[in-house]
């Protein structure tokens, strides 16, 4: 008996330290944006801000031109490219789900080799092509490329979840007349809202934190998502002047991790389905 | 007398299944299997043949067929030598310390009642966070004087750690960083596996005496193999992906490089983009061929 309560101690002490290291970083980027910039360059280090100050929060929104910018770009680009990959992606999830054609383990194979090779092995014929359509540093230019290499993933989540669903439910659709098209938006897609919330999650966080493409395929500051924007403001400042830096990174981590928060169920599936299932 | 009512209309059904069947699932992946080719399937066919060729961006003109010229010379020079062997090494930390830490993980999340959901979440945090923004926040605990130093020596008793100085404990940091944001992934993938075991074969193990070192070794691991085949590879992907972190460790694009940031320096600083297509394309091998050989060794053991 003794054992088991020390033998459960150890388990729950090692949880816990692990829990430290995976949360820590997050709270401590928190108190730091908090803090006044002589305190947080103060040695020896407070933990606690000791006069909480809103006053790095509005400097990055007044005094850094481009903060905002940024922020609205990450906000236009990754919002219109999740939904333009769920949508695909739902399209071509519901094929691979339910029909029978020629080429179908063709494109299974392809999606799931595209899934594993680096982007940077599109990115140098990406950037050519962009250069001679004019669509470098445009918003057309980012959302292409984010939409296209962020598809498999997206068809895979759909594909398992539009497998889960009942055929009769399908074919009772058909037989009320139905189309293939209009039992897709009306049946299957609302049926399978769930895999959709799940790829539309995955999708848009990895878009607002997306960084290679941002730097290679955009030329101005107007044009920039907050990854690379508060790269940029990190290699402005002489030193690491994270009074400025800790608000950015708050607000730029803020969405997803909210989105986590309140969907934390969907993040955890989509990350076995679409594993296991791909 | 063909008309009993059923069979014709079964009959009727299949020849409009076997007609439509297949027309409109062309429609429906269409708009995927256009992005897919203009955004991928061409890239990477084209990105081979420039890897062939010495195509230098702002001289397009002179552009010339050099076959494999690239791939010999890079692996001739230091520069790229430096950084696949960062790159080795990045995988050699991170694949084992990911395999090992997640199966702990979950091992120890399947083993205990009250807490799971709540310690689940907690260690998947991180898996929302973008690794550009994970990097500056773990840049800014290892910071001189910063919180992790103060741990280590005041709490600890350790003597601080130069955590940017050279190449190795660069690659070291980014390992880190890389863990803390993939581990949740991996512990829920591992935690699949295990809450997928039969639990008669758990308690056949313990009736039968086995200690737990041995109820782990016999029974837990070989069946969730295939979860851990699985974190192999996605971990191999994702640390040959690497970017962020070596990039944004230090001032952008700093000293140190992996493959894929000097993939990034030689193509969009130098613009030597036929070098640099070579550069992705190596990189891109090594992740199918450790993909394949994982498949296959799953497959045939299975």
């Amino acid at each position: 008996m003794k054992k088991q309560i020390i033998q459960k101690t150890v388990v729950y002490a090692i949880l816990t330290l692990v829990a430290c290291y995976t949360v820590f970083p997050i709270i401590w980027m928190g108190l730091t944006s908090f803090k006044t910039e002589r305190e947080i360059y103060r040695i020896p280090i407070t933990f606690f801000p000791h006069e909480p100050t809103l006053e790095n929060y509005k400097r990055i929104f007044t005094e850094m031109e481009y903060f905002p910018r940024y922020l609205f770009n990450s906000a236009f680009v990754t919002t219109v490219s999740t939904l333009i990959t769920v949508l695909i992606g739902a399209l071509a999830g519901y094929a691979l789900a339910r029909f029978d054609f020629k080429l179908k383990n063709l494109f299974l194979v392809i999606f799931l080799l595209l899934l594993a090779i680096p982007y940077g092995v599109y990115l140098i014929p990406l950037y050519i092509m962009e250069f001679k359509l004019n669509l470098l540093n445009t918003y057309l230019g980012l959302i292409i490329p984010y939409t296209a290499v962020n598809l498999p993933w997206a068809i895979f989540i759909l594909r398992a979840t539009f497998r889960t669903i009942p055929r009769d439910i399908e074919d009772s659709a058909k037989i009320d007349g139905c189309g293939y098209w209009g039992t897709f938006w009306k049946i299957m897609l609302p049926i399978g809202r769930q895999g959709a919330i799940t790829a539309a999650i995955f999708t848009f966080v990895n878009i607002w934190s997306e960084l290679l493409f941002v730097m290679s395929l955009t030329e101005t500051n107007d044009m920039r998502t907050l990854p690379y924007g508060i790269l940029l403001l990190r290699d402005e400042a002489q030193a690491f002047a994270y009074s400025t830096l800790a608000p950015a990174i708050v607000i730029s981590i803020l969405p997803t991790l909210v989105m986590f928060i309140l969907l934390q169920n969907y993040f955890i599936k989509g990350a076995v389905e679409g594993s296991l299932k791909a | 007398m063909q008309d009993t009512p059923a069979p014709i209309s079964n009959l009727a059904n299949r020849g409009v299944k076997t007609m439509k069947k297949r027309s409109p699932a062309y429609w429906f992946m269409l708009p995927a299997i256009v992005l897919s080719i203009i955004v991928m399937l061409y890239p990477l066919v084209w990105s081979f043949y420039l890897s062939l060729t010495n195509y230098y961006f702002l001289d397009e003109e002179s552009t010339q067929f050099i076959g494999l010229r690239n791939y010999f010379d890079l692996f001739q020079d230091p520069t790229f030598l430096l950084a696949f062997r960062n790159s080795m090494l990045f995988v050699a930390l991170y694949v084992p310390s990911m395999v090992v830490l997640s199966t702990i993980v979950a091992v120890l999340l399947d083993s205990i009642i009250i807490g799971v959901k709540t310690y689940r979440t907690l260690i998947f945090v991180p898996v929302c966070i973008g690794l550009t923004m994970a990097t500056l926040m773990w840049v800014w605990m290892f910071a001189d004087d910063g919180i992790v130093e103060v741990i280590m020596t005041k709490l600890l008793h350790l003597p601080p750690i130069e955590w940017l100085a050279t190449d190795t404990s660069t690659v070291v940091t980014a390992v880190i960083i890389t863990i803390w944001k993939f581990l949740g992934f991996n512990v829920v993938l591992v935690l699949a596996g295990l809450y997928a075991i039969p639990k008669d074969l758990k308690d056949a193990a313990l009736i039968d005496g086995a200690g737990p070192w041995k109820r782990f070794t016999n029974v837990t691991l070989p069946l969730i193999k295939d979860s851990l085949a699985l974190v192999i590879i996605m971990s191999t992907i994702s640390s040959v992906k690497a970017f962020e972190q070596i990039w944004a460790v230090s001032r952008s694009g700093g000293t140190v490089d992996i493959l894929y940031t000097l993939m990034y320096k030689t193509s969009f600083r130098y613009f030597e983009m036929g070098r640099g297509a070579a550069i992705a394309y190596i990189m891109a091998v090594m992740i199918l061929v450790v993909s394949y050989i994982n498949i296959r060794f799953v497959r045939t053991e299975v």
